[in-house]
C-alpha cells in the first residue's frame, strides 16, 4: 500500500489505442513535496498518462490512488493541472473565466484577484481569453490552477510554444511555486527544462517506464573530461592506463574520455604531466541531462 | 442540484447565443397565436365544411381545444429550443472544457447532470410561456370560462414540457455523437424533416405502423397528437395516450442512459 506521504502512486497502468499502446504498465511513486519531471520524446505516452490520472483518458487497466485514496472528482480539487493547453472560453474574461473555475472547484471568489495577481495579469482581468497571447494564456492557466490552492500542481508541457520571454516567465513561475512546497509534476520534452526545475525524474519511452531516479545523482557517475594536447596519440596511450579510464571519442584535435566516478581534473593533469605530456586545455563538464537522456533512450532502443 | 444548475446557468447566461436562440423561440410561440388567428378566419370565412355547419368560427382558441392545439402547434418549434442544448454542448467540446471541467473537479457525471438539469430548467420557464399564452388566448376568445371548463385537458401543458425534455435530450445525445455544432444541426434537420418521415412512411406502407410509434421523433412528438381532423368531423385523439406517454418516458430514460454511458466510458478528447 502507499505511504501517507505518497501524492500519486501508479499501479501498471495501461492504455491502448486500438492497436498501439500509449502506455504500457507503467508504475510509478510521485512523494510529497517532490518536483517530479516526466521526460520523454513526443509521443512517449506523458500526456496520456496525465490524462488518465486526472480522469480524463479512460485507462485500459491498471489503477492509481490520490493522497493514498481511490481516485475521485473531489481530490482534483485539491490538484491543479494544466495538460497540454490551456483551455477556456473565449468569448468570457479572464476575471469570468476563472469565477467559473471558482464555482466548479467551490473556492471563494476572492481568490481570483490574488492568482491574477501572482501570475501578473491583473491589469486584463476584464479581457476576453481570445485577445491575449500564448504567453498570457498559459499564465491564466496556471493563475486558474492555483486558485484552491492545491498541493499538487500537473503542468504538461508548460512552455511548449512560447518566446524565450515567456518560457523565462513561466520557469520563473514554476520555480517560485515549488519553492512554496507544493508538489509539481511536470511532464516535458525539453531536457533542459526539467533539469532546471525538477527533483526527480521518470523517463517514457513508447509508453514504458525506462528510467526513474533523482536528476542530481544522475544517471551514472562518470565524469567527461575534454583534453587537447600536442601529440594526441602519446596522449590517449597514457590515458587507457590510468585506473579510472574507461572510454575515449576522438574529435578534432581533443578527445573526449569518460571516467570513472571520482576522477578529477586536477589529479589528472598531474598524472599526465608525469609522463610528459603537457595538456594545452582541459575541461571536466558533468553529462548534462541531454546526452544521459539520449543514451538511456539508445540504450532502450 | 443548485450548485451544477448555477454552474451550467454561468455558462448559458455569458453567451449570447443563449439569449438570442431563447428569445427566438419566445417569440415564435407568442407569435402563433395571431398567425393560428388568421389563417383561422381565413378557413372559417372559406371552408365549405364550416358553410356546411353555417358559417361558424372554428373554436381553435376556445377553452378545452387550445391546450391541444397550440402545443401542438408549439411542437414545431422544439428544434430552435434544441439548438441551445447543441451549441452548448458542441462548445465545451471545441473549446476543451469538457475536459478542463473535469480537471479542475467536476465529475463526469456531474457534467451530464448540470446539462440535463438547465434542459429540464429551460423546458420549465418555456412551459411556463406556453401555459401563459394559451391562458391569454383561452380567455381572450372562449365563450366559456368556468374554472373546471378551463382546466379540462390541461394535462397538454406537461406533455409539452416533457416533449420539451425529451427533445433537448436527443439533441444532447446526438451532438455527444457528433461533437461538431454545424454538423450536428444539420444532421438534426435532415433526420427531424427527412430521414425520419420516410422510415416512417415506409413502415406504415409495410403494415408496420406501430413500430413507426417507436421512432425516436415520432415518439418524441406523439405525446401530443394532431388535433385538427376533429374540425372535419373526423376521428381524433384528444387526451393524451398512455402508450404515448410510456414510450416517451422510456425516451427519456434511455437517452439519459446513453447520455451518461457516453460521458463516463469515453476518452474526452
Amino acid at each position: 500500500m502507499s505511504s501517507p506521504e505518497s501524492v500519486l502512486s501508479i499501479h501498471s497502468l495501461h492504455k491502448n489505442y486500438g492497436k498501439i499502446c500509449a502506455v504500457d504498465s507503467l508504475s510509478l511513486e510521485i512523494k510529497k513535496g517532490s518536483v517530479f519531471g516526466l521526460l520523454g520524446p513526443n509521443g512517449s505516452g506523458k500526456s496520456t498518462t496525465l490524462g488518465m490520472v486526472m480522469d480524463v483518458v479512460v485507462p485500459s487497466s491498471g489503477s492509481f490512488t490520490w493522497f493514498g485514496e481511490t481516485p475521485n472528482h473531489q481530490q482534483r480539487k485539491r490538484i491543479g493541472a494544466i495538460l497540454e493547453k490551456p483551455n477556456f472560453y473565449p468569448k468570457f474574461s479572464a476575471t469570468k473565466n476563472l469565477q467559473l473555475a471558482c464555482k466548479i472547484k467551490e473556492v471563494g471568489e476572492e481568490r481570483i484577484a490574488q492568482v491574477l495577481e501572482q501570475v501578473g495579469l491583473s491589469a486584463r482581468a476584464g479581457y476576453s481569453f481570445h485577445t491575449f497571447s500564448l504567453g498570457m494564456k498559459q499564465r491564466l492557466a496556471i493563475a486558474s490552477a492555483l486558485l484552491a490552492q492545491p498541493e499538487v500542481l500537473i503542468l504538461d508541457e508548460p512552455t511548449n510554444g512560447l518566446d524565450p520571454q515567456g518560457i523565462a516567465e513561466i520557469r520563473q513561475l514554476i520555480i517560485d511555486i515549488a519553492q512554496s512546497g507544493k508538489t509539481i509534476i511536470l511532464a516535458s520534452h525539453l531536457l533542459d527544462e526539467v533539469q532546471k526545475v525538477c527533483t526527480e525524474i521518470a523517463v517514457l519511452r513508447q509508453g514504458k517506464l525506462i528510467y526513474t531516479g533523482k536528476v542530481n545523482e544522475g544517471f551514472g557517475d562518470e565524469v567527461m573530461l575534454e583534453i587537447a594536447s600536442d601529440d594526441i596519440t602519446a596522449l590517449i596511450q597514457v590515458m587507457k592506463v590510468h585506473p579510472t579510464y574507461l572510454s575515449h571519442r576522438l574529435h578534432k584535435g581533443h578527445i573526449e574520455v569518460k571516467c570513472a566516478k571520482g576522477a578529477k581534473s586536477s589529479e589528472l593533469s598531474k598524472y599526465l604531466a608525469s609522463h610528459n605530456i603537457f595538456p594545452s586545455h582541459m575541461a571536466e563538464h558533468k553529462k548534462n541531462l541531454e546526452q544521459q537522456f539520449m543514451e538511456i533512450l539508445s540504450q532502450n532502443a | 442540484m443548485r450548485r451544477l444548475l448555477s454552474i451550467e446557468f454561468f455558462k448559458l447566461k455569458n453567451s449570447r447565443y443563449f439569449w438570442i436562440l431563447s428569445g427566438l423561440f419566445i417569440v415564435l410561440l407568442m407569435s402563433i397565436p395571431y398567425t393560428a388567428r388568421v389563417i383561422v378566419n381565413k378557413v372559417s370565412q372559406q371552408a365549405e365544411i364550416i358553410d356546411a355547419l353555417g358559417g361558424l368560427t372554428l373554436p381553435f382558441f376556445d377553452f378545452v381545444d387550445v391546450w391541444q392545439n397550440l402545443t401542438f402547434i408549439f411542437k414545431f418549434f422544439s428544434i430552435f429550443l434544441g439548438f441551445i442544448t447543441v451549441i452548448s454542448v458542441s462548445s465545451e467540446y471545441s473549446y476543451g472544457m469538457m475536459k478542463q471541467n473535469v480537471i479542475d473537479g467536476l465529475s463526469r457525471a456531474e457534467f451530464l447532470w448540470s446539462k440535463v438539469l438547465m434542459i429540464t430548467a429551460l423546458s420549465l420557464v418555456m412551459t411556463i410561456v406556453a401555459l401563459l399564452i394559451c391562458l391569454y388566448m383561452g380567455y381572450t376568445y372562449s365563450p366559456v370560462t368556468d374554472w373546471t371548463f378551463v382546466t379540462a385537458h390541461i394535462e397538454f401543458i406537461p406533455a409539452y414540457f416533457l416533449h420539451l425534455v425529451a427533445f433537448q435530450l436527443f439533441c444532447l445525445v446526438v451532438t455527444l455523437v457528433i461533437k461538431r455544432s454545424g454538423i450536428t444541426i444539420a444532421a438534426l434537420f435532415f433526420y427531424v424533416l427527412m430521414i425520419e418521415p420516410m422510415i416512417a412512411s415506409y413502415m406504415s406502407y409495410q403494415g408496420l405502423a406501430l413500430l413507426a410509434e417507436f421512432l425516436p421523433v415520432n415518439a418524441i412528438s406523439n405525446i401530443i397528437r394532431f388535433p385538427f381532423y376533429k374540425y372535419a368531423m373526423r376521428e381524433t385523439q384528444t387526451t393524451i395516450g398512455m402508450m404515448d406517454l410510456g414510450i416517451l418516458m422510456g425516451y427519456i430514460g434511455l437517452l439519459t442512459y446513453v447520455a451518461h454511458r457516453i460521458l463516463t466510458k469515453r476518452d474526452l478528447a
